[in-house]
């Protein structure tokens, strides 16, 4: 089986990996009076008291600060999440996998799938948010592309998802590095402070891919604007990372369950 | 026509090192240990097999390798036939999801259809007479509850080759007893039986072959009265 067969098999399994991720997210909230709804409040507690100490901080008019910071919060929670995720994806499965022969990408499916339905949860507060502050005049035809940018984000927290996921299984250091090396993209990623005007270009940013990742959403909905760049570069990275998972796919097939 | 045929299969595992050492010693590097080597195997329609073997000898890697698990280093596996297998009680229960929700998973990861998964969850719910604990998490269950739960995760399937690895001793006296006959039933339709078990009791009762295993190595094929007798000098020699 090569990896398309793998993705397809997988993808055929939906009603497997759907049932997975919502039980998934359920069992995390089990036994809380408000449930799954901590998602939300959780994203909106940690918005409303950012903006307040940052918005001071940086003398940001309070307004388009909670905007800007809503958005890229939000989809940075995506981004981390996935990227952590992937040192448990596989092992998490290891009761499964040690008994049946099962498509690796079913619970990367899995993953994934329960991340989004938390990033389409999110939206129920950022999209309000962003009306409230704006008014319905602000909404335009250009956020279609911010819908994109999200499916570029999407795929590309598939691909690494299974890449990185092989990878904390064959190596055991991979996986207690990436919630430090999470932290510290966090720390020079523009998610809570916009790039100073006049640096946007600086290389420490134009390198960065998190940064044209977060651009993706961030530009047509704030600023009315198309970031080709950016998408240049999500697509780019979309490219690497299925590269990736097409080359090294032959070699971690049959032994990843040797490595549980 | 249901059959399995092993040839010159090798297979050795990997397995990260022990955590033993000084605080700064690294753990890291695969290890590897041979668990079969140069092993053949045929298996026709009609047999109903026992694995025998002294602990490690590598009676679980060789089911492994049946189901398609895992895959040998070395040689030519061939299962013709719709396989189930089943290892061990707790393997595949997630105990924080209630009974009813880790059937319904089982369903799914046989990958049947949503009607069947219905169907055949009220059969299983009604024969290991769980009624409304089934709603309940499996870790507020009792050991004997749980057994029957897995147990009738059994139920889910008419394959025709079954692969059980222990772990089929179900409940109290009187659920045991129902679980045989349908244990024998199932034997019927299905084709092969391969069953590691250390209970000659459970294996006399379903099986008519034998396969002696002994460090990777298969050291006899037969009867299973003949193959126990060869089995019981190999514990004797050992203790």
């Amino acid at each position: 089986m090569d990896f398309i067969s793998d993705l397809k098999e997988g993808f055929r399994r939906s009603r497997l990996w759907k049932r997975l991720a919502v039980l998934e997210l359920k069992t995390r909230y089990q036994g809380a009076f408000i449930g799954t709804f901590w998602i939300l409040l959780t994203l909106i507690l940690k918005v409303g008291m950012l903006s307040l100490v940052y918005a001071m901080v940086l003398q940001k008019d309070i307004k388009e600060y909670v905007m800007f910071l809503a958005l890229g919060v939000l989809t940075w929670n995506f981004i981390s999440a996935a990227i952590i995720s992937s040192g448990v994806v596989f092992t998490k499965a290891g009761n499964f996998l040690q008994q049946m022969k099962l498509p690796h990408s079913v619970f990367v499916f899995q993953n994934i799938y329960r991340e989004t339905l938390v990033l389409v949860l999110y939206q129920l507060f950022a999209i309000p948010l962003v009306i409230a502050i704006k008014g319905f005049d602000f909404i335009s035809i250009t956020w279609l592309w911010a819908l994109l940018g999200y499916v570029v984000i999407v795929l590309n927290a598939f691909f690494v998802n299974m890449w990185l996921g092989w990878l904390a299984v064959r190596f055991r250091d991979v996986q207690p590095f990436l919630s430090s090396v999470v932290m510290i993209l966090f720390l020079i990623t523009p998610v809570l402070w916009p790039p100073p005007p006049g640096f946007s270009d600086s290389i420490l940013f134009q390198l960065n891919p998190f940064y044209h990742l977060l651009e993706l959403i961030r530009a047509p909905i704030l600023h009315n604007v198309i970031p080709v760049t950016s998408f240049m570069v999500g697509l780019g990275c979309l490219l690497f990372n299925m590269m990736i998972c097409v080359i090294f796919y032959p070699r971690v097939r049959d032994r990843l369950v040797l490595w549980l | 026509m249901a059959s399995i045929s092993l040839k010159n299969i090798t297979f050795s595992y990997q397995y990260f090192p022990s955590i033993s050492g000084s605080f700064f010693k690294s753990n890291a590097g695969l290890k590897h240990k041979t668990a079969l080597s140069h092993f053949d195997l045929t298996i026709k329609d009609g047999d109903r097999v026992a694995l025998l073997g002294v602990n490690g000898a590598g009676k679980s890697t060789l089911l492994k390798i049946i189901a398609g698990v895992i895959k040998p280093e070395q040689g030519e596996v061939q299962v013709e036939g719709q396989v189930y297998s089943f290892f061990g009680r707790s393997v595949g229960v997630l105990p924080q999801l209630s009974g009813f929700e880790n059937l319904h998973l089982r369903g799914l990861l046989l990958d049947l259809d949503d009607d069947v998964i219905a169907e055949k969850i009220n059969e299983i719910v009604e024969f290991t007479e769980l009624d409304d604990d089934i709603y309940r998490p499996v870790s507020t269950y009792s050991q004997g509850m749980k057994a029957r739960l897995t147990f009738g995760m059994l139920m889910f399937v008419d394959a025709d080759i079954m692969l059980l690895d222990e772990g089929l001793a179900a409940g109290d006296r009187f659920f045991l007893d129902k679980a045989q006959n349908f244990i024998d039933e199932l034997l019927d339709t299905s084709k092969i039986l391969v069953f590691a078990s250390h209970s000659v009791q459970l294996l006399k009762r379903f099986c008519n072959k034998a396969i002696l295993i002994d460090q990777g190595q298969i050291i006899e094929y037969g009867e299973l009265d003949e193959v126990l007798m060869s089995y019981n000098h190999i514990k004797d020699k050992k203790t």
